[in-house]
């Protein structure tokens, strides 16, 4: 089998969710075809009307007190409030609510139970004396290694 | 007066609608009660319908072939636009922004994770080599690095030692000898 054509820069560059391409490597930079033309016009007349609202609003001789982005406040809005309108229980969110919310809890009492059975069942009996007469969790660097003697 | 009825009236609705939404929904009040923005103009649900696209395309100021929500698995985006995760490192800084520091003008939709992507954050600009080769790399370093501490731990090697020798008679003095005895003679070397 025939090794196939080098990798296109943009190839060899692999993106990812971490970088982004650049510019210079990607092919749409150099396509100049007529839709493309007009996409961007599309853009721009939406931005340039948003920005002569803002301008129109910023130097107004009675500027409001305060020059609300619509924009932000939909953005805090379906963070906070729009997530639980919207959520839905699928296998997939079930899941992954059990595992952040359920997991961690049966993880660290798995972790303790098994440092506090390990530790119990290497003590003498002077030092269980110890663990149990406090109710220890477990004995401390400070707790006596041999028993104490008079 | 006509106007102190009127204003006494007002104050009375803009209570019942208070307490309305308070009954309504257990959200804090100040969200949208600040804001005289409508329902319609704030996010919803996840639109089925192309109409209900091209109605939310209009609402978040993008264009209907822009405009893509993120995929309804019930994960609680609605109908917010999946915008390109990109940070704001990449963005033009010699643009006249509406809001140089965050890079943002007035009404333009903001990437779901936005204070994430801020420049004081996560940087998603181009690297000079690319990702795949940095992550194998490092890798590779440190995987070296904790293999060879790992042998060494469990193969130490060091030069031969001895036990600790000390002068004076193995310190007979100042570990408390009786200074009216004759210390007991100690030699560490054999002529």
């Amino acid at each position: 089998m025939a090794a196939g054509p080098p990798p296109t820069a943009a190839e060899a560059y692999r993106p990812n969710r971490f970088v982004s391409l650049p510019a210079e490597l990607d092919p749409d930079t150099y396509d100049v075809s007529p839709e493309k033309r007009r996409a961007e016009a599309e853009r721009l007349a939406i931005r340039a009307r948003l920005k002569r609202q803002y301008q129109l609003q910023l130097n107004n001789p009675n500027p409001p007190a305060i020059i609300e982005d619509p924009a932000l406040v939909r953005w805090a809005y379906a963070r906070t409030q729009n997530v639980y309108p919207t959520f839905r229980p699928t296998p997939k969110t079930s899941f992954l609510g059990a595992l952040f919310a359920i997991g961690p809890i049966v993880f660290w009492i798995a972790v303790f139970k098994a440092d506090r059975v390990s530790q119990l069942t290497t003590l003498n009996d002077s030092q269980r004396e110890i663990v149990k007469c406090r109710s220890a969790w477990r004995l401390n660097w400070w707790d006596p290694v041999a028993p104490k003697s008079d | 007066m006509a106007a102190a009825g009127v204003r006494g009236v007002l104050w009375q609705r803009a209570a019942a609608r208070l307490w309305a939404v308070r009954a309504a929904a257990p959200v804090p009040l100040g969200a949208r009660a600040a804001s005289e923005m409508s329902k319609d103009l704030m996010p919803g649900p996840y639109p089925r319908t192309p109409e209900e696209r091209a109605a939310a395309a209009k609402k978040y100021n993008m264009r209907v072939e822009d405009y893509e929500p993120y995929p309804d698995d019930g994960f609680g985006y609605g109908d917010y636009p999946k915008l390109p995760n990109k940070s704001l490192h990449e963005r033009d800084p010699w643009y006249q922004w509406d809001q140089p520091d965050m890079r943002h003008n007035w009404g333009e939709p903001m990437h779901w994770d936005f204070d994430m992507y801020i420049r004081n954050r996560v940087d998603t600009s181009p690297t000079p080599v690319p990702w795949h080769t940095m992550r194998k790399h490092f890798l590779v370093f440190l995987g070296t690095m904790l293999i060879m501490f790992g042998l060494g731990e469990m193969y130490p090697s060091y030069r031969p030692v001895g036990p600790k020798q000390y002068p004076f008679n193995d310190l007979y003095l100042e570990r408390g000898g009786d200074p009216n005895k004759e210390p007991p003679v100690v030699t560490h070397y054999e002529i």
